[in-house]
């Protein structure tokens, strides 16, 4: 590995450098629109590869110097197809420029570089930023939903401030699937603090053809953003603001006080109890999920931007504000950032830059993830005749269960969470020779996150206490610098092209972490309630973290094109990782693809309705490093293994696992097969990929038998997957007339298998609700997670029907029939469904009338089971806790086998309800309306009076429509499909306003 | 060369130099582990002392001794029934109770698991300071002894619960990790050898400094070494064994039986072996966590402050003689008045409301283990009483079984035991009638008589009690982990 560490920097130092011809002539001429004939001014004119460049006036005329050795010029103007034009002896030379509806000709950030759209052989999908920044959410990141084909993002809570989670092209490994994120070159795991109108592209590598630039850290895709840069010409001014409110999208369906005690009561006199509410009829109501909502919750958003440049430099400067408020109490989410970067060429050889990111993020939230105590759960399972408060304003007891009281669990929760952010870079880059750059780009970000929690000293009942108040205060720090050196060597001699990519990178992260928890503050003041105050400060709990990463790398990519028909991509990357034993740390990333243009070749110039067609295959193997932990080659000890003696707590220690030396990175090998088509002028573009995507080594912990003593099994590289997925996406692009319009789809489907788990018997449980056993089983030859247990069977309507079977006891009419199909007398179990979808998709529709515009994007998830987890509780016969309005339909005697589709009240139940049953198992499919947007534009001429370059109001809506049978509070609850009472996501109606100077 | 190409030329093979880091690829690589590995951690005494308090915490954990010992120990056996808030309250105990248990009854393969955490911290710890020269000999000697008596409490658990297991005495090499269950014999031996050893390397416990109390000594061993010489049938080794603790001198028995089960008696005269408990935090859960949640699970439903398990059956409040002070102090009844003349006096309502309460099935609550509020932690689901697990009052029933086997004078070690709460001589004469009396109103609810009745041919006493249900189910998880496990016929 050193060799070839060696051969790159000879490399580097190795490249000649041509002198420079100083002779020059000038060229003049005029650039018009070729549509419609007119001037177009502010077009650059450059001479490409090097510093040479001019704008058009207001004529759209210009002149350029340019020197005797160059020959060609180019002409690129905003929303215009770039063209370059020989000049040859030319001295006057004319240009008609043509709109830019091609849209296979962007240029396409592919990692440590750029290439033409036209000419990518990988997987690489462009997102349309515009529907990204129409929408009134967080981050890019859940703008992402429903852009790109094969790209999922699901949102496990609708908490505001929260990130979904993203997978592309399937789940390809049991462990961290997230995709690697890199933000204007920089490696980063997520782009949360990216403000959405900062963004110039997105660009998501879906396949190891594309990704195996990134090695070790590729396999699950990447997602490149860059962000807007200054360009050459006045100052552009824009603001951008709008200010919505949300609402959860749907109200709970609990019962009102008098039907619960009635069912309460029939559930009683069923197990020969006495009925508990004396006078059903006039019990009161509280709807606890009302209670804990907050209607109405704002939102809003500022952006303003700077930027602008000349010849030798640009500029770009932001300040943004988003704060968004929950739908329910007391969960709130506020950032401010700011952005600026610049340019400048300080020789004619030399061209530096910088990138500066800062980010305050302030998030107050609720505890969501117990089951058992949330304010979700619980604002489902408590009794609707117990108010709030007590008279004497105290928080309620429920006089029939246990369940908390989630208002006072809302009062007395106050967490927050700052996070303050800072990313940039700095870069040189340096023409060599023609053709030929080195760019040194040197990165860092730092991370500051500071948590609070505070805990008052409460009594709601004795569960739901807390007897001692106590502080929590948290900061994580966490440090990353990277450190690339490229270089890059184009060629085009006849009719092969070349460019050669050659870097080295080094990566270093540092997390570190600490708390202090301290208890007993003299008194309520919450100015008072610091760490110092705590009457016992010298007996706080402590705890900390720390843990370092780093990586070396080599990388290189070779593309090739043969008349610019034939297309030839290698990547090739070298990882060397300090989370492995010295003698096993590097590894090796290869990547080959190769396109074929057909619509290049002389056959299809007769088929003039083709526009575009090229055929894409690539194979590639890339790594999955995240799913390692440092030093897991090593059996450690691991402190918190105590005991009493004396009287005195003695605090020990155990070695808990077994290091594993052997253990590798993940590797992905992908096989991708794509066709990118256009018609008719490129009107309807669209593309078709189909994929292998085979993960070996998948890093599981392989359980050992309980005598082994080991508590948490080792890591080792046993598991396989398989992922086989098809793509297709399809717009269609109409800007001809005044009423113009675009239209599109994507569709994707994976068919995910477990190929090998290690053990023989291979079976991993996972996933439980409350007091269940685990819900979803992974076996070799099924998908990843599927949920198992017993299959219903209706409801036995009868004494005949019980006596038939011989597998449940102690039940009678009116109780769920499980199926046993052989008749052994034990109940069957089967799998009952995979959480992961059989297709996702999305469509939209954009259309523009005389400065109005419309668009709307639906975004849908099909064939995916949910587990309803509260119904385990609002459909239960006990009816201790509050009911389902469902339930009324539930059996009451043999002749409501019609209309009974749920078991009969009755308080002794055990066979009811079972957990681990399709019972609770229920159609996750949905459709949803993401965004409906309607925008007016003021006219041009109204603007020019006062030098407003454009001004645009419109209105937007979030989530306006969901269509779904799932019957809990919203089917987008996470990828494990366990719905534990799940922050339901907003529906958002905003209004908003962007002007430009 | 111009002088700009050779600033280039220098400038950029700077910038790769460190781009490269230039020095050596694979010491940019190193970065130092925060963990202490098991080649570096014992360094000297004090560090070995680190790794002895995981090797005991696992008998504390919520798995065995909080709740599985009782579950069989007192409900399956025809002492208590489960009690709790109905019958799904709990259902795993509830298919124990109705010897409905499966190999998929997940508390099973909990205690399965705990029990090995614990028999292979012992063994990490014998073999880290067997023969290390970093360690005295002295301290090797007790670590070794100590880990000893541990293993063999959690092989004699394990043999209790499931029967023959597979014997584990080393850290063991993958190739040994699928070994099958050994003998019953070659169980009995090992946990034999494993008490002989300890007893060997252990202190009395009266000459342990009050900073040890709790700690593992020579008592704990032989009188766990006696238990098993009983659990074997062997008599003339019991007796021999608990005539020898009784000669020690070591124990008394607790002059008022109702201090047994208080906080002040916690290890005490009369204590052989205690699981140590106590409230430091505010939570259940967590390192620290070391309280016990026997007494929430026992507790009367009453006002919600208990859950109400472990219910004592009428038959066993009719096996207490009249006047046996022992009643009380075992049973709570409807209206009894704890604590009297105390701040905590309480009134204690077994059977208060059938409509709220339909669960208070037998009437009775729990009355061994039961502290004053004042004592509990600060959550009242924490207890921070000590669990009684070997007492020297059974030392003397021990005694007097193995006599009653042998022919010897059974009488007096009964009498004993009588005499502290003022009984005079048994009213059995047949001297196994008189022990398995004395055993079950002495020891009643301490999560005996299960174990009692299985290994005294007497299991038909349970309803649903067959021969195939002494020993639980091997769990199928485990099972499933080593093909090579054999089931039991449950």
């Amino acid at each position: 590995m050193k060799k070839f560490l060696e051969i790159v920097f000879l490399l580097f130092c190795a490249f000649p450098i041509y002198a420079q011809n100083n002779s020059v002539r000038t060229i003049r001429g005029t650039v018009t629109d070729k549509a419609s004939g007119e001037v177009l001014a502010g077009v650059t004119v450059v001479v490409p590869g090097t510093s040479i460049g001019n704008f058009t006036d207001n004529k759209g005329n210009y002149s350029i110097n340019v020197p005797a050795k160059d020959s060609v010029l180019q002409f690129s103007f905003v929303g215009y197809t770039t063209q370059t034009v020989h000049i040859n002896n030319q001295t006057l030379v004319d240009v008609a420029l043509i709109e830019k509806t091609q849209k296979l000709d962007e240029i396409v950030v592919v990692g440590y570089g750029t290439q033409k759209k036209s000419d990518l052989t990988g997987s690489i999908s462009t997102v349309n930023v515009n529907d990204i920044q129409k929408q009134a959410v967080v981050s890019p990141t859940q703008a992402l939903q429903g852009q790109v084909a094969g790209v999922d993002i699901t949102s496990s809570t609708g908490a505001p401030g929260a990130s979904p989670t993203v997978r592309i092209r399937g789940v390809g490994t049991i462990n961290s699937a997230d995709p690697l994120y890199v933000v204007d070159g920089m490696m980063v795991g997520d782009i949360d603090f990216v403000n959405s109108s900062d963004i110039e592209s997105i660009q998501v590598l879906k396949d190891a053809s594309a990704s195996a630039i990134y090695g070790s850290r590729g396999a699950n895709g990447v997602i490149i953003v860059t962000t807007k840069k200054g360009s050459k010409g006045d100052a552009t001014i824009s603001f951008s603001s709008y200010y919505g409110v949300q609402n959860a999208w749907k109200s709970s369906n609990m019962m009102d006080g008098p039907t619960w005690s009635y069912l309460r009561n029939e559930s009683l006199i069923a197990a020969g109890y006495a009925p508990a509410i004396d006078d059903p009829a006039s019990q009161p109501t509280t709807n606890w999920f009302k209670e804990i909502c907050r209607p109405n919750a704002p939102i809003s958003n500022v952006d303003i931007s700077v930027s602008g440049g000349n010849e030798k430099s640009n500029y770009y400067m932001s300040i943004n504000r988003f704060s968004q408020a929950g739908t329910i109490k007391k969960t709130d989410f506020d950032r401010v950032s700011f952005r600026s970067n610049a340019t400048y060429e300080a020789k004619p050889w030399l061209t530096i830059g910088e990138n500066v990111n800062i980010i305050k993020s302030n998030n107050q939230a609720q505890f969501e993830g117990d089951e058992w105590t949330s304010m979700m759960i619980t604002s489902f399972m408590r009794d609707p005749v117990t108010p709030v408060r007590n008279a004497d304003g105290s928080f309620t007891k429920s006089k029939f269960s246990d369940t908390y009281n989630p208002m006072a669990t809302i009062e007395y929760t106050n967490n927050t969470y700052i996070n303050y952010r800072t990313i940039g870079d700095i870069f040189a880059n340096v023409k060599l020779a023609k053709g030929l750059a080195f760019k040194s780009d040197y990165f860092f970000q730092f991370a500051y996150g500071d948590g609070r929690d505070y805990v008052p000293v409460y009594y709601v009942f004795s569960m739901q206490s807390n007897p001692i108040d106590k502080l929590y205060e948290g900061y994580d720090k966490g440090y990353t610098q990277q450190w690339s050196n490229t270089l890059n060597y184009e060629k085009k001699f006849g009719d092969h092209s070349i460019s050669f990519l050659l870097g080295a990178e080094s990566y270093t992260e540092l997390y570190k972490s600490s708390s202090i928890t301290a208890t007993n503050f003299p008194n309520g003041d919450p100015d008072y309630i610091v760490i110092s105050n705590s009457l016992k400060n010298n007996s706080a709990f402590v705890e900390g973290n720390i843990s370092e990463g780093r990586q070396l790398s080599g990388l290189a990519r070779l593309n090739y094109s043969y008349k610019d028909k034939y297309l030839f991509t290698s990547n090739f990357r070298a990882d060397g990782s300090s989370k492995f034993i010295k003698g096993k740390r590097w590894d090796y990333f290869p990547s080959f693809s190769f396109g074929w243009k057909i619509s290049e070749e002389p056959f299809m110039k007769s088929i003039s309705s083709v526009s575009s067609l090229k055929l894409r295959a690539g194979w590639g193997q890339i790594g999955n490093q995240a799913t390692v932990g440092p030093y897991e080659y090593l059996t450690t000890a691991s402190p918190g293994k105590n005991y009493i003696w004396g009287g005195a707590l003695r605090k020990g220690y155990s070695f808990t696992s077994i290091g594993n030396p052997d253990l590798r990175w993940e590797l992905t090998t992908t096989t991708n097969l794509g066709i990118d088509f256009g018609f008719f002028r490129d009107k309807l573009t669209g593309s078709v990929e189909g994929y292998v995507r085979k993960t070996s080594g998948m890093i599981m912990s392989v359980p050992l038998p309980g005598q082994t003593g080991v508590e948490n099994y080792p890591s080792s590289n046993a598991g396989a997957m398989k992922n086989t997925g098809l793509e297709l996406s399809m717009q269609y692009r109409n800007m001809d007339h005044a009423f113009n319009y675009s239209f599109g789809f994507n569709f994707s489907t994976v068919k995910n298998k477990v190929v090998s788990l290690g053990t023989e018997t291979g079976e991993i449980y996972s996933g439980y609700f409350m007091d269940s056993a685990y819900l979803l089983k992974m076996v070799t030859g099924k998908p990843v997670s599927m949920f198992y247990g017993n299959k219903t069977d209706g409801l036995f309507q009868n004494q005949a029907e019980i006596d038939a079977q011989t597998a449940q006891t102690n039940v009678v009419p009116g109780d769920v029939r499980y199926v046993d199909a052989d008749k052994d007398g034990k109940l069957d179990l089967y799998y009952l469904g995979s959480p992961l979808p059989k297709f996702t998709y999305s469509f939209y529709v954009n259309c523009a009338y005389k400065g109005f515009d419309l668009s709307i994007n639906f975004q849908g998830v099909y064939g995916n089971k949910l587990y309803n987890g509260p119904s385990t509780y609002t459909r239960s016969s006990v009816g201790l806790y509050n009911l389902s309005r469902d339930m009324i339909h539930r059996w009451t005697g043999e002749n409501t086998q019609f209309s009974a589709r749920y078991p009969r009240m009755y308080a002794k139940d055990i066979n009811n309800e079972r957990y681990d049953t399709d019972r609770f198992i229920e159609d996750g499919s949905y459709l949803r309306v993401k965004t409906l947007q309607i925008g007016y534009s003021i006219k041009k001429p109204l603007l020019e009076k006062i030098s407003v370059k454009s001004v645009r109001i419109y209105m937007n809506s979030q989530n306006l429509l969901t269509f779904t049978k799932y019957s809990g509070m919203d089917p987008e609850i996470g990828l494990d499909g366990l719905d534990r009472g799940t922050y339901p996501q907003a529906r958002t109606y905003s209004m908003g306003l962007d002007v430009t100077f | 060369m111009s002088m700009k190409k050779i600033f280039i030329y220098s400038a950029i093979g700077v910038l790769a130099m460190f781009g490269l880091q230039a020095c050596n690829p694979d010491d940019f690589l190193d970065t130092t582990s925060h963990n202490i590995t098991d080649a570096s951690f014992i360094s000297n005494d004090s560090t070995a002392m680190y790794l002895l308090p995981g090797v005991y915490s696992p008998i504390g954990w919520m798995g065995y001794s909080q709740y599985l010992e009782w579950a069989i120990g007192d409900v399956v056996s025809d002492d208590a029934v489960k009690g709790g808030g109905g019958d799904n309250d709990q259902p795993e105990m509830y298919d124990l109770e109705h010897f409905q248990a499966t190999d998929a009854t997940t508390s099973l393969n909990t205690v399965w698991d705990n029990m090995y955490v614990g028999i292979n911290r012992a063994n990490r710890l014998i073999e880290g300071v067997d023969g290390n020269s970093k360690v005295s000999s002295a301290l090797q000697k007790r670590l070794i002894a100590e880990c000893k008596f541990l293993r063999a409490y959690y092989n004699f658990n394990l043999v209790k619960v499931f029967g023959r297991i597979p014997l584990v005495d080393h850290i063991l090499k993958p190739s040994e990790y699928f070994n099958p269950r050994n003998t019953m014999d070659e169980c009995w031996a090992a946990i034999e050898s494993d008490l002989k050893a300890a007893m060997e390397g252990l202190p009395l416990k009266s000459e342990m400094p009050s900073s040890d109390l709790g700690r593992a000594t020579w008592g704990s061993a032989a009188a766990l070494l006696t238990k098993a010489y009983i659990f074997e049938e062997k008599w003339a080794e019991a007796n021999d064994l608990a005539t020898e603790i009784i000669a020690s001198k070591e124990y008394r028995l607790q002059p008022n039986y109702g201090d047994l089960f208080l906080i002040s008696t916690d290890n005490g005269m009369e204590s052989i072996f205690d699981i140590q408990k106590k409230a430091f935090v505010t939570t259940l859960w967590g390192d620290d966590a070391q309280a016990s949640t026997l007494e929430v699970y026992q507790r009367t439903r009453w006002d919600n402050l208990g859950w109400g398990f472990d219910q004592p059956t009428q038959d066993l409040y009719d096996e207490f003689e009249e006047g046996d002070i022992r009643r009380k102090w075992t049973i709570i009844s409807d209206g009894d008045t704890l604590w009297k003349g105390t701040a905590d006096e309480e009134i204690v309502y077994t059977r208060w409301d059938a409509v709220h309460n339909p669960d208070a099935v037998t009437g009775y609550n729990k009355r061994k283990g039961t502290i004053p509020a004042s004592q509990r932690g600060t959550r009242d689901d924490q207890s921070p009483l000590n669990i009684r697990e070997i007492r020297y009052a059974e030392v003397f029933l021990w005694q007097a079984e193995a006599r009653a086997h042998t022919g010897g004078d059974w009488q007096s070690p009964i009498d004993s035991v009588r005499y502290r709460v003022g009984m005079g001589h048994s009213p059995y004469v047949n001297g196994l009638t008189a022990v398995y009396h004395e055993r079950r109103v002495e020891l009643g609810m301490e999560s005996q008589r299960y174990w009692d009745l299985v290994r005294t041919g007497r299991g038909n006493l349970m309803t649903g009690y067959t021969d195939d249900k002494r020993y639980l189910p091997i769990p199928l998880a485990q099972i499933q982990l080593n093909p090579n496990l054999e089931k039991n016929p449950y």
